[in-house]
């Protein structure tokens, strides 16, 4: 976004004052200018650690074997690890976007472990005190591949006799998506147009594979302390990033700090979970010291995410005049080897949200703003969930809500303390609140004027007096 | 190792670096000269231009010791007394940058492009950052931006 230096006036202006259409100056380009941008790459923080990758060379095979400790006796080299290392940890990167409900997802982790699918797939790393000994001691890292069939043809991909990239999967396709526009109501009946053209065009198209391209090459520093995670990162999505790691790793939503600093340039390049910024948060977790990765272009046009190549069977129907008046477009799409989506994680906490509450399985297309009060609520306490807390912090639930909203409120309340999360329940309505609580607390005047388990409390003749109306 | 003398900015500078060692990398990890920045690793991209005795050069193409005896200045020793340089000032001026990344390689190309030619061409300017890759703009404001430090009628602002 670029923030301009001059605040637009109020109206009441001259015609030479008018702020439309007038240019104005960027207001953060100082630091550009003169060399002051903070990029991820010029992080350094004390006793920061360089990782490097090593990266398959090749596109479809077993990893038969991985040695990585010849690498850990190279000068400058404090730890070397290979898939297997992480195998039990990494969890799966999550893929935020599910297409379709049976969008078929292989999984995919941040190093391989005994399979590689793609080249430039992690299979390696290397931490050292600097970025060239890591680099330096990949060449002593023994691997061997055991090749598997590769396919180089989209189509021949998603026939029904075909060599499998992942074996657990019945197929390669992994999702079919229909638009038809005359159902839709956004355009007519296409068999209809096309019965009554009178000129029909057919033509296949291939679209190329495209590269981003930013001109920063991504970049993360993490930096693990205790149990919380500060990672800085070249990404587009810091928001989303800081969500699915704790997703994908179990860290807690609130001990995940993602900064994302100066970007330069993402084009859709930086909008995914990669596997590299896990990389850096479990390297860092495994060493208890900060550590950097920043690929090199090459690593960058292997193993960023790219926009995908298609080919495309277009139809045309037509009057013969040249006016278009239906048309008809098949898409296959190369979705490369993995999806990045936590199918188990996200699906499973979207499911138990939507159980304990229905009502936002009805409204899932609807924007949360037109919700009455109650839905809303619910929601806020479904968007907490979804970070799997351990201790949901709810303050007064029961605000401005419908009675008998409220009511199904306080049993879901329950119903996720009886799942095993702690509740902590900031409430004016003392009924409901005594009702599910274990124990309860009556502040006066920021006091704690008494405290008790919840049953002794609503018993308590001072309670019942002041706050449950006896 | 290998002993350099050299002047980074105005400051003289003494090390003992690996023979292997790039300039970029002996700016950016040794002196902390993070301003100048890496954007590839073939010399097509030009960010890490800088000037090496008054010449442009990519600094990921030089190794550091080829900079012994040498003065170097960087995109941070460019502005003096805290005003920009034209060039720095043109850019703002005109819009010549989005995320700023190729930023500090453009301007230190386009200084060594005036210097050596102090009226050039449309055409010209465009021939003389080819080097230089911007993934943002579309070079329009960075050539109106030369023009401008240039002395040139450009327009309106872009």
């Amino acid at each position: 976004m670029t923030v301009t230096e001059d605040r637009v006036e109020a109206s009441g202006h001259s015609a030479s004052d008018r702020q439309v259409g007038k240019s104005r100056k960027r207001k953060e380009d100082q630091r550009l200018l003169t060399g002051r941008t903070m990029w991820t790459d010029n992080h350094t923080l004390p006793g920061m650690l360089h990782m490097a990758i090593l990266r398959s060379p090749v596109a479809h095979a077993k990893i038969s074997s991985v040695d990585v400790s010849a690498a850990r006796e190279r000068p400058g080299v404090v730890a070397a690890f290979s898939g297997r290392d992480f195998a039990d940890e990494q969890g799966v990167i999550p893929c935020a976007w599910p297409v379709t409900p049976d969008m078929v997802n292989p999984g995919h982790p941040s190093i391989a472990v005994d399979q590689v699918n793609h080249v430039g797939e992690a299979v390696a790393i290397v931490l050292a005190r600097t970025k060239a000994a890591a680099q330096d001691a990949l060449e002593a890292i023994e691997i061997d591949y055991d090749g598997l069939p590769v396919i180089l043809d989209m189509e021949e991909a998603v026939k029904d006799d075909t060599h499998l990239v992942h074996s657990h999967t019945e197929s390669n396709s992994s999702f079919r998506w229909v638009f038809d526009a005359g159902e839709a109501g956004t355009g007519t009946s296409t068999d209809e147009a096309f019965s009554n053209a009178e000129v029909t065009v057919s033509r296949r198209y291939i679209q190329q594979r495209l590269i981003p391209a930013f001109l920063e090459p991504r970049s993360s520093v993490a930096d693990f302390q205790g149990d919380a995670v500060t990672l800085w990162s070249a990404t587009q999505i810091p928001h989303i990033l800081r969500l699915m790691i704790a997703l994908s790793l179990g860290i807690p939503e609130h001990k995940v700090r993602v900064i994302a600093p100066d970007v330069g340039g993402g084009f859709g390049g930086k909008l995914q979970v990669t596997p590299e910024e896990f990389l850096v948060i479990l390297a860092s977790r495994r060493l208890g010291k900060p550590v950097k990765y920043t690929e090199t272009r090459s690593e960058s046009l292997l193993s960023a995410h790219h926009g995908r190549d298609q080919i495309q069977y277009v139809d045309i129907a037509a009057k013969r005049d040249g006016t278009v008046t239906g048309l008809k477009v098949r898409l296959l799409v190369d979705m490369g080897a993995y999806l990045r989506r936590d199918s188990e994680g996200i699906e499973k906490d979207l499911q138990r949200v939507f159980e304990l509450f229905p009502r936002l399985e009805e409204r899932e297309k609807q924007k949360a703003g037109t919700m009455s009060g109650g839905e809303q609520q619910m929601l806020a306490i479904g968007r907490a969930l979804m970070a799997q807390p351990r201790l949901l912090l709810l303050d007064e639930p029961s605000m401005g809500i419908a009675p008998v909203l409220v009511e199904r409120i306080y049993e879901t309340i329950a119903e996720i303390n009886d799942q095993g999360t702690t509740i902590l329940l900031v409430e004016q309505n003392a009924n409901f609140a005594l009702d599910v609580s274990k124990r309860g607390y009556v502040l006066e005047v920021g006091k704690v004027a008494l405290s008790n388990d919840s049953e002794s409390l609503r018993h308590d003749p001072e309670v019942q007096k002041a706050y449950l109306g006896a | 190792m290998t002993q350099i003398n050299l002047t980074v900015d105005g400051i003289k500078e003494s090390a003992e670096v690996e023979p292997r060692v790039l300039l970029v990398h002996y700016l950016r990890e040794n002196l902390g000269k993070v301003g100048t920045v890496v954007g590839c690793d073939t010399s097509n991209c030009g960010a890490c231009t800088v000037h090496l005795n008054g010449e442009s050069v990519k600094s990921c193409s030089v190794l550091a010791v080829q900079a012994d005896g040498c003065e170097v200045t960087t995109i941070e020793g460019l502005s003096q007394n805290g005003k920009l340089h034209p060039m720095q000032q043109a850019f703002h001026d005109k819009h010549g940058l989005q995320c700023g990344f190729c930023t500090p390689g453009m301007i230190m190309a386009a200084v060594d492009l005036l210097k050596e030619n102090p009226n050039p061409t449309e055409h010209e300017i465009r021939e003389g950052i080819e080097g230089n890759l911007c993934r943002c703009t579309g070079y329009q404001n960075i050539v109106s931006a030369i023009q401008q430090a240039a002395g040139q009628s450009t327009g309106g602002a872009a």
